[in-house]
């Protein structure tokens, strides 16, 4: 019996490898630095905050960019960069991402910093909710928001 | 007891007695379900290649190109499988009937102690080469990462006394030490590997790069982790408890029926329902000081006659010296039937049965289950005829069935059961499924001496006792 269940075992293995492996052949692309949505998303955002789009209308400002401090957030640092228009966040992104080089903290920041970059858009602010599971890399980039809406006077 | 006409209230067992009362006894559980077995090696080995494949879905060529990424890759790999293997080993043990009736409890325990080697090997691998590509990515040393590990990753504190739990059960596991320990002692230190496994959980699907954003494979890992619980639970805990409620077992008599050996009698409700096949065993807990704690293996020496049960038992350990003293009374908790020494087994048109001392209990209650069309020869040894344990009751069934009965009578050395006593002993055995049970050195032998005589080893049948 024994003997008649070990190729079984084998080579349910085998099929289970190939089978996953193929299934799963690309894996997603992991980009160290994530820029924010691309405009449409912040049209949309406008769009759908009336305050915020008759603002701009009524004071057209000129483009302003700033890059926050540079934070160390336990497993490396980062550094936030935002774009107003105005009073309005146009634009973030996070040039400088030093995550420690291993795999957690990528596929943390990976996942995390794309929300928070969403939410804090979404808020037009820097009060936003830390995303669970990456309280380190929230409170990290919620600190670099910050400092970079505080010196633009935001 | 139909035919019996003793009146009610003398001990139901007095006359012969050790004999259980004439009456319909409740022999043939269910058969082997060699399917079901399959559809398990299957599976199991799926779940393997799975894992490992899963392990790595987040790696790219690319990214292995690095020490560090190398390192990282082989550690989720290794944490993967090892993971992977452990539950497999805890399926193994978890008596699921199903299994238990096709393969054996001798089959399974082998197949978990030969997988036994792999998990810590794999584990021990996934912490060194994580906590050595970890380091080299942040550019720190090995304790330092450890350090940070613990203070800075969720659940890392638990999966670092987790991995400490795994360490120390493997090392009383290993056989030179497990030589050493009291059975006790070894099956308690067992238990840290359930701790083991379910204090690695949480670190695993919060850390995992492959469960981090991937809710979806989160969902299927708990469920595996939640199912391979529930199975132990139910199995393990739940069903023997059920049981035991029902047939609610209390010790009857106990009588010395051979110098040492012990026939145990128990009464309980509803033992029609106890499915179990002659040759089987269960794991008794006897409800008494000294025999509380722990449960040990015993065949019973009869097809239960409800609402009678009997074992048989020599007093060698502490535990068998112990029974011999069981109050009438005592309550009895089961835990069974388990073991493939069954009729399910033949398929010969004859069958061998061959027992040394003590060893006659699963036999003299497989001779009382087998078909009826089976030709029967049974071969029963020990040192003295005074040691011969419920040899007439054996010779009466055999000689109901018309079979050959022959007992070997003195000292091993001199009266051994080989190849030319077998040969002229049971003439028909090339032609029979033999069944053996006695200690692990005759067990051995009478093997070795149906294979010489051209018995095919898938029909020689096994059961040894040890204390």
């Amino acid at each position: 019996m024994t003997t008649r269940r070990t190729p079984m075992v084998v080579l349910g293995t085998l099929v289970g490898l190939v089978a996953i492996g193929s299934f799963r052949a690309s894996p997603a692309a992991l980009s160290m630095t994530t820029t924010a949505p691309a405009p449409t998303s912040v049209t949309a955002t406008s769009r759908t905050t009336p305050t915020s789009t008759n603002h701009s209308t009524t004071t057209p400002s000129a483009v302003r960019s700033q890059t926050g401090s540079t934070v160390n957030y336990n497993y490396g640092t980062l550094a936030v960069s935002v774009t107003v228009q105005g009073k309005t966040i146009t634009n973030i992104s996070v040039p400088s991402l030093n995550d420690g080089g291993n795999s957690y903290s990528q596929s943390l920041d990976s996942m995390s910093i794309p929300i928070l970059t969403k939410e804090a858009m979404a808020a037009q602010s820097a009060s936003i909710q830390s995303v669970s599971g990456a309280s380190y890399t929230s409170a990290g980039f919620i600190q670099s928001l910050q400092s970079a809406l505080t010196a633009l006077g935001i | 007891m139909p035919t019996s006409t003793k009146p009610a209230k003398r001990p139901p067992l007095a006359g012969r007695a050790t004999a259980l009362p004439a009456g319909p006894r409740r022999g043939s559980g269910p058969a082997p379900m060699p399917r079901v077995a399959d559809w398990f090696a299957w599976l199991g080995g799926l779940g393997l290649g799975a894992s490992a494949a899963f392990a790595l879905s987040q790696d790219s060529l690319h990214s292995v190109t690095s020490m560090a990424g190398f390192l990282d890759a082989l550690g989720r790999l290794s944490g993967m499988v090892g993971t992977y293997l452990l539950l497999a080993m805890l399926l193994l043990m978890a008596r699921i009937p199903w299994l238990e009736r096709t393969i054996g409890q001798d089959r399974l325990t082998r197949w978990h102690r030969r997988i036994g080697t792999w998990p810590v090997v794999l584990i021990t691998l996934h912490v060194v080469t994580l906590l050595f590509g970890y380091a080299a990515a942040a550019k720190t040393n090995v304790v330092n990462q450890a350090v940070t590990f613990i203070q800075h990753y969720p659940d890392m504190l638990m999966a670092f006394v987790g991995f400490g739990l795994l360490l120390l059960a493997t090392a009383f596991s290993i056989p030179q030490i497990r030589r050493r320990l009291r059975y006790e002692t070894w099956w308690t230190i067992h238990l840290a590997f359930y701790f083991a496994v379910a204090l690695s959980f949480a670190h695993q699907v919060r850390t995992g790069v492959i469960f981090l954003g991937h809710p979806m494979n989160v969902a299927v890992w708990t469920r595996i982790f939640a199912a391979v619980a529930s199975v132990l639970v139910l199995s393990r805990i739940v069903r023997p408890i059920m049981a035991n409620l029902r047939f609610r077992l209390r010790v009857t008599s106990v009588e010395e029926v051979s110098p040492g050996v012990f026939a145990i009698v128990m009464r309980g409700r509803h033992l029609e329902r106890l499915n179990v096949s002659g040759g089987q065993y269960f794991q008794w807990r006897f409800l008494a000081p000294g025999l509380l704690v722990h449960s040990h293996p015993y065949s019973l020496s009869a097809l239960p006659s409800p609402p009678y049960l009997r074992m048989t038992v020599k007093s060698l350990g502490d535990q068998s010296s112990a029974l011999a003293h069981l109050r009438p009374g005592t309550r009895v908790f089961i835990e069974g039937p388990y073991g493939v020494f069954t009729r399910h087994q033949i398929t010969a048109p004859s069958v061998t049965l061959i027992g040394a001392g003590v060893g006659v209990t699963p036999l003299r209650a497989l001779l009382e289950d087998l078909p009826d069309d089976i030709a029967v020869t049974v071969l029963l040894r020990a040192s003295t005829i005074e040691d011969l344990v419920h040899a007439d009751e054996v010779r009466a069934l055999v000689e109901q069935r018309q079979g050959t009965f022959h007992t070997i009578l003195g000292p091993r050395q001199r009266a051994p059961l080989d190849r030319t006593t077998l040969n002229k002993l049971a003439p028909r055995v090339r032609d029979s499924d033999v069944y053996v049970c006695g200690p692990a050195g005759f067990t051995d032998d009478v093997a070795k001496a149906a294979a010489s005589l051209g018995v095919p080893t898938t029909r020689i049948h096994l059961e040894e006792f040890s204390f």
